[in-house]
């Protein structure tokens, strides 16, 4: 971390290259976050693009006694994939249990046994859940960031991100268990 | 707890486990790096975005007011003291400011495309005057060879000369400030560029409009710019194309 500190004060001074090495450090995580919103993969990357481009401009007004820098540049995402969805007049996704989800329908490939760890079923567990549960599980446990960062991120509060999390780890919990019920039932 | 998510236990450690996989194919990662570095160089960039300026109290002041035009009478003396500044200078945020606000004030696409080859040109005087002014690697490399200390006349027989721990810090600080040089070149590569296509578009319109007079005017500021950025093979090498014009060997 004192080597990311090191590179920020560098930015912070104008060095274009220091920069560089923040990018390399970031984009496939940011790209990731973006990805979980933004399917259309030519748009996911304009947006990393602004990103680092909006923390370029931003690092003058960064601290690291405010907050953390992955959170910062992870709520410059969010606030670009935000802006992006305004644009084309639909809202970001809201806290909400009424997706449909057609669990019965999940049929695990196991196209090759190889396929069958546990870390593949929870692969494609995740990708059946709604997007903001997916980035709540996506920050929370994935990306290690505390309850108050990833509600930073998000721009929700602190108990919509609690809930949300609850909620989400339900859900993935019961499609594990009824992939695992339709795959017992085939042997 | 009736949120507690300890029952998901086995559910949280398999996410924990779970490596992020990038969905960033590495050629795009390179091409919006490069769009990225490109775009945070330009001189259109808000002054906003140039970390420099958060050195001095000056240097803020003018950082807010640039945009508003650098014809405020209260820096009126300092912007035109900025003009020769170079950079490293305490003056050249202040040149930057100033530069970024004329780009703001030119009226319409020809007089930005103009202002835009004319920080061009600066910069390509910038780099001309650090590449000057830094020690040559080759003129370091004999003043290490005439040292009685080295065992080579080789630069990179110095580097390893056991009796030469001054020589190597001095040839480090020698690669940085080359470092610096190379950074610094492609800015004023970016600048050019952009410069470049910002005219041809103005000439482009002119041309369409029927306005000769003003397309032969950006024909020759392309011209110009172009022979200046030979000077310190700022070209791409798609236009170096052989032409009629002779070099110049003022440097």
């Amino acid at each position: 971390m004192a080597d990311l500190e090191l590179l920020i004060k560098k930015c912070q001074d104008g060095d274009t290259e220091a920069f560089g090495e923040i990018y390399e450090q970031f984009s496939e995580r940011i790209f990731r976050f973006i990805k979980l919103k933004v399917q259309n993969k030519p748009q996911a990357e304009d947006i990393l693009q602004d990103t680092f481009v909006k923390a370029w401009r931003g690092l003058p007004n960064f601290s690291s006694q405010k907050g953390d820098f992955s959170a910062w540049l992870y709520t410059i995402a969010g606030n670009t994939i935000n802006d992006y969805f305004r644009k084309i007049y639909r809202a970001p996704e809201s806290l909400e249990l009424d997706e449909n989800i057609n669990i019965a329908s999940f049929h695990s490939p196991l196209k090759d046994a190889i396929m069958a760890s546990d870390s593949f079923e929870l692969t494609s567990a995740i990708k059946l859940l709604p997007t903001a549960y997916r980035q709540v599980l996506e920050l929370r446990f994935i990306q290690d960031f505390s309850i108050s960062e990833t509600a930073k991120i998000l721009d929700k509060s602190n108990l919509a991100i609690r809930l949300s999390q609850f909620r989400a780890l339900k859900q993935l919990k019961e499609i594990m268990r009824k992939n695992y019920d339709s795959e017992y039932s085939k042997i | 707890m009736i949120l507690n998510i300890q029952k998901f236990k086995r559910e949280i450690v398999g996410l924990k486990r779970l490596k992020p996989q990038s969905e960033l194919h590495p050629l795009s990662k390179a091409a919006i790096k490069q769009r990225v570095m490109a775009e945070i160089a330009s001189p259109s960039f808000v002054a906003a975005a140039t970390p420099a300026l958060r050195a001095g109290f000056l240097q803020r002041i003018t950082h807010y007011l640039a945009p508003i035009g650098a014809g405020v009478l209260f820096f009126a003396g300092t912007v035109m003291a900025s003009g020769g500044a170079m950079p490293g200078d305490k003056l050249y945020p202040v040149k930057q400011a100033k530069e970024q606000a004329e780009f703001k004030l030119a009226p319409g696409e020809t007089a930005k495309a103009k202002v835009q080859a004319k920080h061009a040109e600066e910069r390509i005087k910038e780099l001309k005057h650090i590449l000057v002014s830094e020690p040559q690697k080759e003129e370091l490399a004999n003043q290490i060879a005439q040292s009685p200390d080295t065992s080579t006349p080789q630069l990179g027989g110095a580097i390893n000369a056991t009796s030469a721990p001054l020589q190597e810090k001095k040839l480090s600080k020698n690669f940085q400030e080359n470092k610096k040089t190379r950074v610094f070149r492609e800015q004023a590569k970016t600048q050019y560029k952009e410069a470049m296509a910002a005219l041809k578009q103005a000439k482009r319109h002119s041309e369409e409009k029927g306005d000769v007079v003003e397309a032969k005017n950006l024909t020759q500021n392309i011209s110009q710019l172009k022979d200046k950025a030979k000077l310190i093979e700022l070209e791409d090498d798609d236009e170096k194309k052989p032409t009629s014009h002779t070099q110049d060997n003022d440097d």
